[in-house]
């Protein structure tokens, strides 16, 4: 048997439903959808039934389901959330391979031996993954030859686990409408053209479908066929390419990470593009400075891009490092590799069919390339939304360099988890460590009491020493106690705004017995 | 030598026509009293100045340039609030922060000239010559980029030296929602006076809420036609 007819290896795809909205904290059973670019992603099943479905705009989605409740996509935090249930998978076995936050798979031929049948292993993870799960959502289990037949194995609604028998995978597809290819630019030709189904594609000539659609076409027609399913010309690495590096001082804390992460993924990029290649699937290796190892691979579908590297290591990275505190790395982390596991020729970016990245985001991309090397890669930076109560802690400054310019979206949550948070408008202005004075009518500090009360109404106020100022409007004081857990940030502060005499509205506040400038208006 | 003009003539008959409404970057449409033309032009130099609320307008005057798909540049903006510009329309996540020492300065701004649709600008605390400033506004005309100085409030009875397409003043006039120990800050109303090369002789003003109660951008009229609400308001 070549390499060309080989049937897939056979996996086990573990899917759970929706996965996007279960990140983003909607509950399975109230409508709700996740956006990403103004349109819907990924719906709740009660969205659903009311017609709220893929592909959708905000608008059209609110006029379908008026109550519904409506989160931006966040990428990295529905990679963080799922990492509980990949640790639930990984007690059966170690080599395990995302895709996207969600949908995991692993080679099933071992763990299906040692722990007694397909049937029997996939029931054990569905019970392991539903306890971590705790019904949040559905866990579904596809065990086929071949990832794609595993994949449609895994979201098929008859029976759960669906188990396609070996050496099955292209009669359990054929019959199947073409449509799940997922590809609607060659769906829709091969509809036009009177296939319906994935048998009636996979009956075409392999030459034929190659002429006429390259290799994007061939690749989806050999998924159709239950055939191996990595790209034709894929291969494993002649040599070890791993790209590895000591961290010293090792890292913490995310926004650390992902700088390393970077420089990696760039270090991998040119290493294969020196051998005019990319790859598509990678394993991503930590070790803390306690010597414990993490190991996580990553798959996608075609080559992946530096940005996509980058922000696959950062997801991960991020994973480990806000994982729950049993399974969390008990030091920094000192030590990271990339193993790309196949190789593809690389045949440049591939840029979505519709949209995508712009030519202005392009036009940015190249000119942050050019700024790092000008003023440093850390003064160049992008909004990342942190969430906090006060206004420098909401929206925060990353490096842009560590993040993929065109697939970023900030998200936006309102108000609704931060209690204690000022509403809007926030300070145009902020200030760190800087002095104010604040007196009432007797030229007294004013002061606030354990209790939360002012000492006195606040009448002047000079900022740096300078000139005294009446104090026209005032309120508070609104008292923020955070994080009193952790010494380094925790925070203790009783905030006030005042109007001064010139119509200066400023943001103070007392800390640690002083009178703070916060921001202004 | 008939061929070159045989060619020339060719060339003009199919480079794409450029329609002055492209050239237009989009603006909210509350500041289109504020605006010549009813919109930004690229290629213009602007000088916002006045205290922190200064910034407010900035920002909402540029927010329609960002959701358009549009990218901002801020260079040098000490204590930037990007929530503060979130609130007033600017989608963040096209906006880029750079800080850059005085030594490469102009050549920050000159590489996110053409790369960015605007570059905003703290005020620099180091000398920039004339010489230096009118390069750097003939190249954002050349390339399409608009520059936005955002300056200290501008000393009564000195002009700025330099000349700019567009300068806004920005004098805070009233804060609503606060009293005497109770209540919060809810909106901000503030006088802005443009002047600069595209205005002409007659400065053009208008009052506005940024935002208003509501969290809305409003223009409210011309400050002369207001009573003066600050004192009321402020003065009790």
């Amino acid at each position: 048997m070549t390499h060309a007819d080989r049937p897939g290896t056979r996996v086990a795809v573990v899917w759970c439903r929706d996965w996007p909205v279960v990140a983003a904290g909607i509950p399975a059973d109230e409508p709700g959808a996740v956006l990403h670019a103004n349109r819907v992603v990924a719906s709740s099943e009660a969205a659903r039934s009311v017609g709220v479905v893929r592909g959708l705009r905000r608008r059209e989605a609110q006029q379908r389901c008026p109550e519904l409740a409506i989160s931006e996509r966040d990428l990295a935090a529905e990679t963080r959330s799922f990492e509980e249930v990949l640790l639930a998978v990984e007690a059966f076995t170690p080599r395990i391979e995302l895709t996207q936050p969600g949908t995991c798979l692993f080679d099933i031929r071992g763990p299906s031996r040692y722990f007694g049948g397909d049937q029997t292993l996939s029931g054990q993870i569905i019970d392991a993954v539903d306890r971590v799960l705790d019904g949040r959502t559905v866990t579904a289990v596809g065990v086929a030859d071949g990832v794609f037949a595993a994949r449609i194995a895994a979201r098929s609604r008859s029976a759960n686990p669906t188990i396609v028998p070996a050496g099955e995978s292209p009669e359990f597809l054929a019959p199947l409408p073409i449509t799940l290819l997922d590809r609607p630019e060659l769906t829709s030709v091969l509809w036009q053209l009177g296939l319906r189904t994935l048998g009636d594609f996979a009956a075409l000539d392999p030459v034929d479908v190659l002429g006429r659609f390259s290799r994007e076409g061939l690749s989806a027609h050999r998924r159709a066929a239950g055939l191996d399913d990595r790209p034709p010309d894929a291969t494993d690495p002649p040599e070890d390419m791993t790209a590895s590096m000591a961290i010293d001082p090792p890292v913490e804390r995310i926004d650390q990470a992902a700088f390393v992460a970077r420089q990696l993924a760039m270090q991998l990029h040119d290493r294969l593009s020196a051998r005019g290649a990319a790859c598509s699937r990678i394993t991503i290796e930590a070790q803390s400075e306690h010597g414990e190892s993490f190991v996580r691979g990553w798959r996608h579908e075609g080559a992946l891009s530096v940005a996509a590297l980058t922000d696959r290591v950062r997801w991960q990275l991020d994973g480990w490092l806000n994982a729950s505190p049993v399974v969390r790395p008990t030091g920094g982390l000192s030590f990271l590799s990339l193993r790309p596991e196949d190789l593809l020729p690389a045949s440049g970016r591939q840029l979505g069919f519709w949209g995508g990245e712009t030519e202005a985001d392009q036009r940015a991309g190249r000119a942050v390339a050019r700024l790092e090397a000008l003023v440093g890669v850390e003064n160049v930076q992008v909004a990342e939304w942190r969430g906090g109560r006060e206004p420098d802690d909401a929206i925060g400054l990353l490096p842009a360099g560590t993040v993929d310019l065109a697939e970023r979206q900030v998200q936006v949550l309102d108000e609704r988890p931060w209690p204690g948070r000022l509403p809007s408008p926030s300070p145009v202005e902020l200030f760190s460590e800087q002095p104010i004075d604040v007196v009432d009518a007797r030229g007294q500090p004013v002061t606030v009491s354990g209790r939360g009360e002012a000492s006195a109404a606040p009448c002047s106020v000079s900022v740096d020493g300078r000139r005294w100022k009446r104090i026209a409007a005032w309120a508070g004081p609104w008292l923020l106690e955070e994080r009193w857990w952790d010494p380094e940030r925790a925070r203790r502060r009783a905030r006030f705004q005042l109007v001064d005499e010139d119509g200066t509205a400023m943001l103070a506040f007392i800390e640690d017995g002083g009178w703070w400038l916060g921001g202004t208006y | 030598m008939a061929v070159s003009a045989e060619l020339r003539a060719q060339l003009s008959r199919i480079a794409p026509v450029v329609l002055a409404a492209e050239q237009i970057l989009p603006v909210p449409e509350v500041f289109e009293p504020l605006l010549p033309g009813g919109g930004l032009q690229r290629g213009w130099t602007l000088q916002v100045s006045g205290d922190s609320s200064a910034r407010a307008l900035a920002w909402g005057l540029l927010g329609g340039v960002t959701t358009a798909g549009g990218w901002i540049a801020a260079v040098n903006v000490p204590g930037i609030s990007l929530a503060a510009a979130q609130e007033v329309g600017v989608a963040v996540e096209r906006v880029l922060v750079v800080s850059s020492p005085a030594e490469s300065w102009a050549a920050t701004i000159g590489a996110l000239i053409g790369a960015v649709d605007v570059v905003v600008f703290g005020a620099p605390r180091h000398r920039v010559t004339p010489s230096e400033h009118r390069r750097m506004a003939s190249r954002a005309r050349e390339r399409g980029s608009v520059l936005v100085e955002l300056g200290a409030p501008v000393p009564k009875g000195r002009d700025s030296q330099l000349q700019y397409d567009l300068a806004f003043d920005v004098q805070p006039v009233a804060w609503s929602g606060l009293g005497e120990g109770h209540g919060c800050l809810l909106g901000r109303e503030l006088d802005v006076t443009a002047t600069g090369r595209r205005v002409g002789g007659r400065p053009r003003t208008g009052r506005f809420a940024l935002p208003g109660e509501l969290g809305t951008l409003d223009y409210l009229g011309p400050p002369a036609e207001l009573a003066d609400v600050r004192s009321i308001r402020s003065v009790r």
